[in-house]
């Protein structure tokens, strides 16, 4: 009687053994190196700490700082806003677009999807050292070009005033593979025969585009939506290898400042607050965009 | 009246091909260019780099610029080599962790299962900036910056692969592992001789998915990683080679130079990615779909 309670026992404590057994190994890794540390930049962002000494508990000090006393700072936020508008939209127009393209059954349009996106395999060193080139002001690829067509050069990555541009540019050429790839995807989930009942109807290109392409191609735009903007506020990479923050720093961004402030200047308090003002803003752009998906679909 | 409609449409069908295929041309021309560029200037000798106007063929071909690059960045192939360990190790433990977690989540029943899921998938909103400079004090303070082990332990606490492969896992037939069940496997086999297998696809997608992600990884290794020899390619190239370092900082640039490292550590991803471009675009569509 008393073993087979006790083999009971243990046929139940293996059974709830072995979910942890599958599951355990990577939460502990999600919370060592992904929670935990949230959780310690979330209390740092309160603390003033330099290398040097022990860090300080100061409240909100470092918040009103960067917010209040701080152009640095505010230019970043302004340059990082700057570039999720200019290049948000157009990654995803572009992608449509070149998606709808290459759908058409044509013959290339195979190597035309294949080349599109190989820029995106290419490391962030090599993008900008090429682009840096075709960008010169006086002897770049581009400039040339449009001399040759009578226009003015133009200063690239030279001017302030061009500089976020011509980022945007490349993110366009380098990036664009991505999107066009999902949305493709999602073109080709639509079963041909919605379109050709339409067409039976006495539908044109631009109704059944409308009410048809459209509204089932709603999530995928939603999706490429949301992760683009979450991915596109952390741009640091091509900005760092590219122009460097400058001009004048027109193209320093959030992150860019981040790193500025914990490994140039090493404020770590400092840094870890830009890194919380970052995390709020992608939240709150998140929450909108779940807000409005949910009003539109009801 | 009605041979006039249909030669009018066969014109309209003739220049819409046309028009598609000037399309097509021009951006395959503009994604290719700026890649041919670097491998044209990188076999131009220096004197022709800067020669205008420029060329797309260069006059005299030479191999200088790919020898000057090992000889004045002996860690060139350290660099490429690290990337390669980093990445291998990545992908590794991530794809291990996954898929054994993902297991969990799609086939196993336990408490709190769900709940604990949407935590996960919630951790990948949260951006991973935020883990960077506590990360950064942690292994400094165990001394385990510069190492192969900085690089790969934070990089598995990635929730994207368990989101992916918990999708796939969730449709395998439920016939397969119940036979298997009652042959007497365990979960733990049933893991490894059922689901795994069958799952190729989904591993491969979220194989290359990480490993790509690793190779071109650049904030996190330029936080903890000091020593020269200890960089990633990534890293390397945009220090080492950041155009007007190579030949001693504000010198002139060496574009030569610059490009045929740039080039060299491109190549390797763009035979990759050539070769196994079908799964590449599927792996990714995958990501779209389930989005």
């Amino acid at each position: 009687m008393r073993e087979k309670k006790d083999r009971k026992l243990m046929n139940n404590l293996k059974k709830k053994f072995i979910p942890v057994l599958f599951v355990g190994p990577f939460l502990s890794f999600l919370l060592v190196f992904r929670i935990a540390p949230i959780g310690i930049n979330f209390y740092m962002s309160f603390c003033k700490w330099d290398i040097m000494s022990k860090p300080k508990f100061i409240g909100l000090q470092n918040y009103t700082h960067i917010l209040f006393d701080d152009p640095f700072f505010l230019k970043s936020l302004i340059n990082t806003f700057y570039y999720v508008i200019l290049s948000l939209p157009l990654l995803m127009s572009v992608g449509l677009i070149l998606a709808f393209l290459f759908n058409r059954p044509v013959k290339g349009r195979e190597v035309s999807r294949v080349l599109c996106f190989l820029p995106y395999v290419i490391m962030v060193s090599a993008v900008a050292t090429v682009w840096r080139w075709l960008y010169e002001t006086h002897f770049g690829l581009i400039n040339y070009y449009l001399r040759s067509l009578g226009l003015e050069k133009v200063p690239w990555i030279a001017a302030p005033s061009m500089a976020m541009i011509s980022v945007v540019l490349v993110v366009l050429w380098w990036r664009v593979g991505y999107n066009m790839t999902i949305f493709l995807a999602g073109l080709q989930e639509i079963p041909r025969t919605l379109y050709e009942s339409a067409q039976l109807d006495g539908a044109n290109t631009f109704q059944s585009f409308w009410f048809i392409t459209l509204p089932l191609l709603r999530p995928t735009i939603f999706f490429v939506f949301v992760w683009g903007g979450i991915t596109s506020f952390q741009v640091f990479d091509v900005v760092f290898t590219l122009t460097q923050g400058g001009p004048v720093n027109s193209t320093i961004t959030l992150v860019h400042y981040m790193y500025l402030k914990g490994f140039s200047w090493y404020q770590f308090g400092g840094a870890a607050t830009v890194g919380c003002v970052l995390f709020f803003i992608i939240f709150v752009f998140v929450l909108i965009q779940f807000k409005t998906m949910r009003q539109t679909y009801v | 009246m009605m041979s006039k409609m249909i030669v009018s449409a066969r014109k309209r069908k003739i220049l819409s091909m046309i028009a598609l295929y000037i399309a097509y041309t021009v951006f395959i021309l503009v994604f290719l260019m700026p890649i041919i560029w670097m491998f044209s200037t990188s076999l131009k000798p220096e004197a022709q780099v800067l020669s205008y106007p420029p060329r797309w063929i260069p006059k005299s071909v030479t191999l200088e610029n790919y020898r000057e690059v090992i000889t004045a960045l002996p860690n060139f192939f350290r660099w490429f080599f690290n990337s390669i360990v980093v990445g291998v190790g990545t992908v590794l433990l991530t794809v291990f962790l996954s898929a054994l977690a993902s297991y969990g989540f799609a086939r196993l029943r336990f408490k709190g299962r769900d709940i604990i899921f949407l935590g996960v998938i919630a951790s990948l909103l949260l951006p991973v900036q935020l883990t960077i400079v506590p990360l950064f004090l942690f292994f400094t303070k165990l001394r385990l910056a510069d190492t192969y082990i900085s690089l790969i332990l934070p990089s598995a606490a990635n929730a994207f692969g368990v989101f992916l492969l918990r999708q796939f896992f969730m449709g395998i037939p439920y016939e397969l592992t119940d036979a298997a069940k009652i042959d007497g496997c365990s979960e733990l086999g049933i893991f490894f001789r059922v689901v795994l297998p069958l799952s190729r696809n989904a591993l491969m997608a979220v194989t290359i998915f990480v490993f790509m992600w690793s190779w071109n990884s650049f904030l996190w290794p330029l936080i903890i990683i000091n020593a020269d020899e200890m960089r990633t390619l990534p890293l390397g190239l945009a220090l080492r080679l950041g155009v007007g370092d190579v030949a001693g900082g504000t010198a002139a640039p060496r574009w030569g130079i610059a490009m045929a490292g740039s080039f060299m550590a491109s190549l390797p991803a763009i035979v990759f990615y050539l070769l196994l471009q079908r799964h590449f675009r599927s792996g990714i569509a995958l990501t779209g779909i389930k989005g």
